[in-house]
């Protein structure tokens, strides 16, 4: 490990790779917080998880979980399971878990991004935003069980997802129950009363590299997969191209280097939460 | 002597002509990030390469006026005072003072874009021992050169190169057949004599007086025995410890169409010269950048 992993970070479970994705010899490697580790799958489809910078006799087994569509481990000694998302269970939702994307960043920096209305006129512009209609309304932000919840956020977008045909005032409600993963629960523009549910499960591989999977549970039923897929794609490499072009790479706690406002109150509280929880791993001090 | 630099000296950055009315360009200085920009106006600055909001490069946003917009959350910044005057996210908020872009001072001369790291950096540089009219002096291009800048000043300050104005005919060859330099404090002199390839009788003779000014500029007078003299002219910028930006210049009163074969002249003897410095350890031969 190139640093000392801070216990927050540590005893977190991590995303490593989607439920059906194998390489030859029906294994996987990737890295989580600067690891090799490698997944095996045998004949039943169960899948063990190794670290490779132990030997067998040093104890180099890893937990395994299956969860979302994502296998889940990790290096640490999480208190509790991972953590639920009841509302994906909902009746007539399409579910869809999308490969890991790298980014030279924080994961830290994919999870403010990922919380942060503010941008949407400017770098999802014509999508999820458009000038003039940039201001970012009063929103509340709470802190429940140690998780942060973000509420009463509400936006105008033009294109609010792939089966919008026109532009709607969409609500946003933000979770973040770990400090690598968020969760949004936005308006679906099929039914107005219902909310489409997506996250992003950040795979720390070093502190300034991560892979990002994101999961969603749509109401669509017009768009194939493809097109789906496609609509989140546009969004998610327009967000790396801000992601990869801040400086620094990690995420700044220390409320000096980086200037505030109200409409950053949930980047703001997010910042403190991972400070009052000990968190220094994808983190600087500035 | 080497070349020593010194942070509180005015640097040659860009070239003028490479920034176009509400344009943003950006590399590094001495490891700083920099973004220079233009408003519609023309009017030029130089500025630290990041939005105190969230840390984006400024060099991806747009302009709009006078006014830089930060790619990410659209701040406004305004170009005279580099602080920030809008934010749209909450458009009744007046802009924080603290949201406010470091700038660097920096003025426009022969062609360059020149800015100095430090506030206090006094006036600007000499340029008055170019010994050449303001309007003969031609910038030609800038190569980057994977070699630090003393080294790369030290090997430019006795660099052999064949005068505009000499018959290159095709598959003619340089052989040096003589070079000498003498080293002083404040450059260098040298000779050398040189025979094209076609002709092995005619040698041409090259005498050049090297001057370092403001430590990073160096102004080459040059004359050969063909009759055709002026000045090559180096404005360096050191990047960092490993790499240095070269920009070329040249003097004479051309008409349009010898300019840019002048320009066309001095810019291949500068890739090769790149191509020199940075594989000088192969066989000496190979150190002709004619060759």
């Amino acid at each position: 490990m190139s640093k000392i992993v801070d216990p927050f970070t540590l005893n977190q479970w991590y995303a490593v790779r989607t439920e059906n994705k194998n390489g030859p010899d029906r294994t996987h490697r990737t890295r989580l917080l600067g690891v090799d580790i490698i997944c095996q799958d045998d004949e039943n489809g169960q899948v063990s998880i190794r670290r490779l910078d132990r030997t067998e006799s040093q104890d180099s087994e890893l937990p395994s979980r299956k969860r979302y569509g994502l296998v889940w481990t990790s290096l640490g000694m999480p208190e509790s399971g991972i953590f639920e998302m009841p509302e994906t269970e909902e009746e007539g939702r399409r579910h869809f878990v999308w490969d890991a994307v790298t980014v030279k960043t924080s994961g830290l920096r994919a999870i403010e991004n990922f919380l942060d209305l503010a941008h949407f006129p400017y770098v999802h512009s014509g999508i999820l935003g458009e000038e003039p209609l940039t201001e970012v309304t009063d929103y509340q932000v709470e802190r429940i069980n140690n998780e942060i919840w973000v509420k009463d956020c509400s936006f105008h977008q033009p294109k609010a997802a792939a089966i919008a045909e026109e532009g709607i005032h969409v609500n946003y409600i933000y979770r973040v129950p770990h400090p690598f993963v968020s969760i949004l629960y936005k308006t679906c523009p099929l039914f107005p009363e219902k909310f489409d549910v997506i996250a992003l499960m950040v795979l720390p591989r070093e502190e300034d590299v991560c892979d990002i999977y994101t999961t969603a549970s749509l109401f669509d039923n017009v768009n194939t997969d493809v097109e789906i897929l496609h609509f989140q794609q546009k969004i998610f490499l327009q967000d790396r191209l801000i992601l990869e072009n801040q400086v620094p790479k990690l995420l700044p706690l220390g409320g000096r280097s980086e200037v505030s406002v109200r409409a950053d109150a949930a980047s703001i509280a997010y910042r403190r939460w991972l400070l009052d929880n000990g968190l220094s791993y994808g983190a600087c001090t500035g | 002597m080497s070349i020593n630099f010194n942070k509180y000296h005015w640097f040659a950055f860009y070239a003028s002509q490479q920034i176009m009315p509400a344009e943003i360009r950006a590399r590094s200085m001495w490891n700083t990030d920099i973004a220079v920009w233009r408003e519609e106006n023309g009017s030029i600055h130089a500025w630290k390469n990041r939005c105190p909001h969230r840390g984006m490069r400024l060099s991806y946003g747009f302009i709009r006026g006078s006014q830089l917009v930060c790619l990410y959350h659209g701040w406004n910044y305004e170009g005279a005072t580099a602080q920030c005057s809008y934010i749209p996210a909450q458009p009744n908020l007046k802009g924080p003072k603290t949201a406010c872009v470091r700038d660097f001072a920096c003025f426009e001369k022969h062609g360059l874009v020149w800015i100095s790291t430090v506030a206090e950096a006094e006036k600007e540089p000499d340029f008055s021992d170019f010994g050449e009219a303001e309007q003969t002096i031609h910038f030609c291009r800038s190569i980057f050169v994977n070699e630090s800048p003393g080294l790369v000043g030290e090997i430019l300050k006795t660099s052999i190169f064949i005068p505009y104005g000499n018959d290159l005919a095709d598959g003619a060859k340089l052989k040096i057949e003589t070079s000498q330099a003498e080293h002083h404090q404040t450059g260098a002199n040298y000779q050398a004599i040189w025979q094209s390839g076609r002709d092995k009788k005619k040698k041409t003779e090259l005498t050049c007086q090297t001057e370092v000014r403001n430590n990073a500029i160096l102004v080459n007078h040059y004359k050969d025995d063909q009759g055709n003299e002026g000045s090559l002219i180096f404005a360096l910028l050191p990047i960092d410890d490993k790499k240095t930006g070269v920009h070329v210049l040249f003097s004479g009163d051309f008409s349009s169409q010898s300019l840019t074969s002048a320009k066309r002249h001095y810019a291949k003897w500068a890739k090769r010269m790149r191509w020199s410095i940075e594989n000088r350890n192969l066989q000496t031969d190979s150190f002709n950048p004619w060759i």
